[in-house]
């Protein structure tokens, strides 16, 4: 073998061991912080990460710090995360050691990726996805020697993982280009092998075809670098996945948390099959001598050393600091184009969707449209995605499993390669599944990364009761995604509104939920005809965070009046009912657009004007959005406020049942807002 | 009181230039044409300058005095110098501030509308005491407007409140702000006395009758009746008398009378003779109540019930009826009745009557049980005089004698007149009546 390749690789091993030890040596002082080492496992880390290229994108885990040395990070970039600090080129002292992301070009691209074991694997296989989606498309960078590929490493104990499941699924069935590197040490924290697997990981790879998987000792240097060079090589040429499952000894704790010592019973087993060793023996038999061998070391140790006394002094991050880059700044600030253009038609709200999407996938090679039943067979079950993949091809428009983990969280990495996907989960009722990914990888994404990896994506959903559509098909579930922080909201209660703000979610660089009423998407269901509109021009755009006061009223002193807030279908309740009750001069309606950005200036002038404020929605109303949002607005007006904020919004029960009078009996109607206003006005 | 006021005129001021006062006092009294208007102070201070004197007329608008109102209003003990101190008040400033006093054209400009607007209002002030009881919760909202307007809690208190639960709206403040805080100053205190009077839920079938709205002076005489039952204890005593010889002196000398004095001779200058001559022999009839006064009045100005061309009732007086002879008691009542007849009865007509006549006979009724004319304290109905046969002690004995008799009916403030007095007063004017004397020269 290659002396300077095993020089550089012992160099790195010895880098990231000295660092090891240096950990230990200060414990005291280094463990204010979490924090996790790759000791046992620096061989494979070694081996994978000296081959990589700078178009390629890695996962790295938490106990991957010699991976990213290997990479050519320094000692001092990893200890400014180990200590927290300001400068911490990762995430600024906002997560933990060796939590990377970086999109530094002369190195491996690294999207940020949570804690939460196993979670990486969905946004590795979205960049795999995109990247094969770019060549099929052309977009990909034709100057570049040898195609990129993608490294996800796991541990195997989270191969156990449904989302692993999913993320294998999808590369084996697409082909995709990366390798997922499981690292076997045996543990999972205190539980072994035996307790919680019934194979290991490739094993596991043999039920998913196409995907290719090789067993290697990973802690053997040379074995490990020629395995992985072959299957890099493979990947670049014929574009297929495969699985490396490298066993590998832990020989530290499992994190600075605890102490091996307590419940470890294979420690010496485990330090007989040391990486280091092994290599240092592979250095002698290639002709390196003693000297040179333990001048490495010593040079890695020094080096440690300094670097750990330099980063000790560095900054630390100001209170002031908390507050930058939770999202990427947008453009789309104004509202923009004709809205109701001369002579357009006039279309249903399900079709203003489906025209903005057309729109953007016509202009936008970066469009991509998938998700369940989305595809050419059917188009959608609304047909909100009716003819797009007669129109744009089977690769832009396409159908996913009912996976709707993999459905958003694939998104990261597609949206880390430069892509634009569009996602739809089928019914908001079925949110549940994607919610982990949109909360732990999704939403935080920009945050942790310090704004180098905001997510740019929409994903669609339909939600809302629209008649007899039972437990799961009529859910509202807009508050527990008003609880994410990191992604925009917006709940249009007609078309325009839709396509402006679909619009304006597209050319966002963060992450957009757009929650579109199945009641409103072809103004079937009664009291809805508003949300049908005048098409608006291609280039509409309505920014989020702009309210709409959609029914505005003089303020007046010896009339009681009052604002309603509230948004999607809630609107029609709204308005229909202060129309009903001819009080279109008593009431102001407000119709919020988006619940994040909520536009809270001109909420609150409202209701300093109109002295009494209710807040509707179709959700139960104990612990919503509805019930935080009248909370703020109660602390906001305080001194303005003629009567408590109220609101009103199902009853508090589990479930939308089917039967269409309990249905009935559960949501609120227009009656029902009436029936409140009437009470609130009387106060 | 109406819309249609646009003047004033002074009666007298209360307080001089120069004296301080203390919020709530009476610091003037103002006459329109209808009503008198005690005008207190908005808050405790000095009078600066008197702008008209007692008796000049003043448009509504114009500035009537300057006030000067003191800081610390309450502070009474060993700062009375600081007491003073306080800021000059410019009338025509048109912004005040937080302790500026109001000009008194304010406040009566304001009294006018809001005697107007409580016209419109009144069924909001008149409410069944249920609704009229508020919470005494106030909400952000109308705290922040109080504080605004220095409306206090007290003042809150009494603002009608028509939300749930009686609690005062937004829109219930504003509207009381805007029709000039009728409530400002403490009134009394009926609708919050539990005990108090209450004006029942009616309801009212208007079938297919006539709608006819009360001109101004039949909801004046309504109040005014209903106001007298309320606050006096009525007490009716009857007497009846003989007035043979009175009606046979009046046939025998009215020709010669109406001849010599250019008067037509009727019983009433007869009536109100006799009536002020029993007056003086029982003067604590003729009296008011004043809280815990009774205050007899010197002059004896005797007031007689007339029905207008209208129908409605008024009460001309002839004043210090005592002092005049027949003559002039003649001729005073023809030219009373006279322009009662063609509405011309003038504000001092009208004045100060102390003992009312009311001559039922006239519409042929035998008796009547009169309603006080308050602030009176007793009222004389005098039924008709009709020719009875009776029983009547001659030199020969009892003999059935053709008569010409009539029933007297007083009734009385029983809180200030009792059945002795009462009685006794009627009884002596009976008797002036029957003991005429049927050779009285004209």
């Amino acid at each position: 073998m290659n002396k300077e390749i095993l020089k550089k690789g012992f160099l790195n091993l010895c880098t990231a061991k000295s660092m090891a030890e240096l950990y230990e040596a200060n414990f005291k002082q280094v463990s204010k912080y979490v924090h996790a080492t790759s000791r046992g496992h620096e061989a494979i880390q070694t081996a994978i990460g000296m081959q990589l290229l700078p178009q390629d994108y890695a996962f790295p885990y938490y106990r991957d710090d010699a991976m990213l040395l290997s990479f050519g990070l320094q000692p001092y970039d990893l200890m400014l995360q180990l200590l927290a600090k300001k400068d911490d080129p990762f995430s600024g002292g906002r997560t933990y050691y060796s939590h990377p992301s970086l999109k530094d070009d002369d190195k491996p691209k690294i999207p940020h990726q949570s804690s939460a074991t196993g979670m990486q694997a969905i946004p590795a296989t979205g960049v795999a996805m995109g990247m094969q989606y770019k060549e099929l498309q052309g977009l990909d960078d034709k100057t570049l020697k040898d195609l990129p590929l993608v490294v996800c490493s796991l541990g195997d104990a989270s191969v156990t993982e449904g989302e692993i499941a999913e993320a294998f699924q999808m590369a084996a069935l697409k082909q995709m280009p990366i390798i997922f590197l499981v690292q076997d040490n045996g543990w999972d924290i205190s539980a072994n092998a035996a307790e919680t697997r019934a194979q290991n990981a490739f094993e596991y790879a043999r039920g998913f075809n196409g995907l290719e998987a090789i067993s290697i000792d990973g802690a053997n240097f040379i074995e490990s670098y020629e395995a992985v060079e072959k299957v890099i090589k493979t990947i670049r040429k014929e574009r297929r996945p495969f699985l490396i499952h490298a066993k590998v000894p832990l020989l530290n704790h499992h994190t600075s948390g605890v102490r091996m010592e307590w419940y470890r019973d294979d420690l010496d087993e485990a330090r007989s099959r040391d990486p280091y060793p092994v290599l240092k023996k592979q250095l002698k038999d290639n002709g390196f001598s003693s000297e040179e061998i333990l001048s490495i070391e010593n040079s890695a140790k020094a080096k440690v050393q300094s670097d750990f006394e330099k980063a000790l002094k560095a900054e630390d991050p100001k209170p002031e600091d908390l507050f930058t880059n939770d999202f990427a700044p947008t453009l789309i600030t104004e509202e923009k184009g004709e809205r109701s253009p001369k002579g357009a038609d006039k279309v249903v709200m399900v079709d203003c969707a489906l025209f903005a999407v057309e729109e953007l996938m016509k202009k936008h090679k970066e469009c991509l449209l998938y998700g369940q039943d989305v595809g050419g067979r059917l188009g959608g079950v609304f047909r909100e995605a009716a003819t797009l993949a007669q129109k744009f091809g089977d690769d832009r428009v396409f159908n996913t499993p009912i996976q709707e983990a993999f459905i958003v969280g694939s998104t990261v990495g597609m949206s880390a390669v430069g892509l634009k996907p569009i996602v739809e989960v089928q019914f908001a009722d079925y949110i549940w599944p994607g919610l982990n990914q949109l909360f732990t990888e999704v939403s935080r994404s920009c945050y942790l990364s310090n704004g180098k990896w905001p997510v740019s994506m929409i994903l669609r959903v339909p939600i809302g009761a629209y008649g007899s559509g039972g437990p799961y098909h009529s859910s509202s579930v807009e508050s527990v995604l008003t609880n994410i922080r990191g992604i925009k909201i917006a709940y249009p209660s007609n078309g325009a509104d839709l396509k402006g703000l679909m619009k304006a979610a597209y050319y966002d660089p963060n992450p957009v939920v757009i929650l579109e009423h199945k009641g409103l998407y072809w103004s079937k269901v009664k009291g809805t005809q508003g949300a049908t509109s005048v098409e608006p021009d291609e280039d509409y755009v309505l920014p989020f965070g702009k309210a709409w006061v959609l029914q505005e009223i003089w303020k007046q002193e010896n009339v009681e009046t009052l604002t309603i807030v509230t948004y999607g279908m809630g609107v029609h309740w709204a308005m229909n009912a202060s129309e009903e009750l001819g009080m279109k001069d008593q009431i102001e309606v407000i119709d919020l657009r988006t619940l994040f950005p909520l536009d809270e200036e001109t909420i609150m002038k409202s209701v300093k004007k109109t002295g009494k404020c209710l807040v509707v929605t179709e959700e139960p109303s104990n612990n919503s959005f509805a019930r935080a949002l009248a909370g703020k607005i109660q602390e906001e007006c305080f001194k303005f406020l003629d009567a408590p904020v109220m609101t009103i919004g199902s009853e508090n029960m589990p479930a939308i049942p089917l039967n269409s009078t309990l249905e009935e009996t559960m949501i609120p109607s227009t009656e029902k807002v009436k029936k409140k206003i009437e009470n609130l006005l009387n106060y | 009181m109406g819309e249609s006021i646009t003047e004033g005129t002074i009666i007298n001021w209360l307080i001089n230039e120069g004296d301080s006062f203390n919020e709530g006092d009476i610091i003037l009294e103002v006459a329109t044409d209808k009503v008198d208007n005690e005008v207190p102070a908005p808050a405790s201070g000095t009078l600066i300058k008197t702008m008209f004197q007692a008796k000049d007329v003043v448009p509504v608008g114009e500035v009537l005095a300057i006030l000067e109102v003191s800081k610390e209003v309450k502070t009474k003990t060993d700062k009375v110098e600081k007491v003073v101190s306080s800021s000059k008040f410019d009338t025509h400033s048109s912004e005040k501030k937080s302790s500026e006093p109001e000009t008194f054209n304010q406040i009566l400009s304001k009294k006018f509308h809001y005697g107007n607007i409580s016209e419109t209002q009144s069924k909001h002030i008149q409410l069944p005491a249920a609704k009229q009881k508020n919470s005494t919760f106030y909400s952000p909202l109308i705290k922040s407007i109080a504080k605004e307007h220095h409306i206090s809690f007290e003042e809150l208190a009494r603002i009608p409140a028509f939300g749930n639960n009686g609690r005062l709206r937004k829109s219930d403040l504003q509207k009381y702000i805007e029709i000039g805080r009728p409530f400002k100053f403490v009134q009394p205190n009926i609708m919050h006395d539990p005990t108090a009077y209450r004006i029942p839920q009616l309801n009212f079938d208007k079938g297919k009758g006539k709608v006819i709205e009360m001109d101004r002076m039949r909801q004046m005489i309504a109040d005014h009746m209903v106001y007298s039952k309320h606050t006096s204890p009525h007490v009716t005593a009857y007497v009846e008398a003989d007035l043979t010889n009175m009606v046979n002196w009046r046939n025998a000398n009215k020709v010669a009378f109406e001849k010599k004095y250019g008067e037509r001779l009727t019983f009433t200058p007869l009536f109100v003779e006799a009536v002020a001559k029993a007056v003086k022999d029982y003067p604590n009839i003729n009296a008011s109540v004043d809280g815990n006064n009774i205050i007899v009045k010197e002059d004896i100005n005797i007031g007689i019930a007339t029905a207008l061309p209208s129908g409605n009732l008024i009460v001309p007086v002839v004043k210090n009826a005592d002092t005049k002879d027949l003559k002039q008691l003649a001729a005073n009542v023809n030219e009373l009745a006279n322009k009662a007849r063609e509405n011309k009865l003038a504000g001092d007509d009208i004045k100060g009557s102390t003992f009312t006549i009311s001559n039922v006979g006239t519409f042929g009724s035998v008796m009547g049980t009169p309603i006080i004319n308050q602030p009176e304290v007793a009222i004389l109905a005098l039924g008709i005089i009709k020719k009875r046969p009776e029983v009547i002690t001659t030199e020969k004995g009892d003999e059935i004698a053709i008569r010409s008799m009539m029933y007297l009916s007083l009734s009385f403030d029983h809180r200030v007149v009792d059945g002795f007095l009462g009685g006794s007063f009627v009884r002596r004017v009976a008797d002036y009546f029957e003991q005429f004397d049927v050779d009285r020269k004209i």
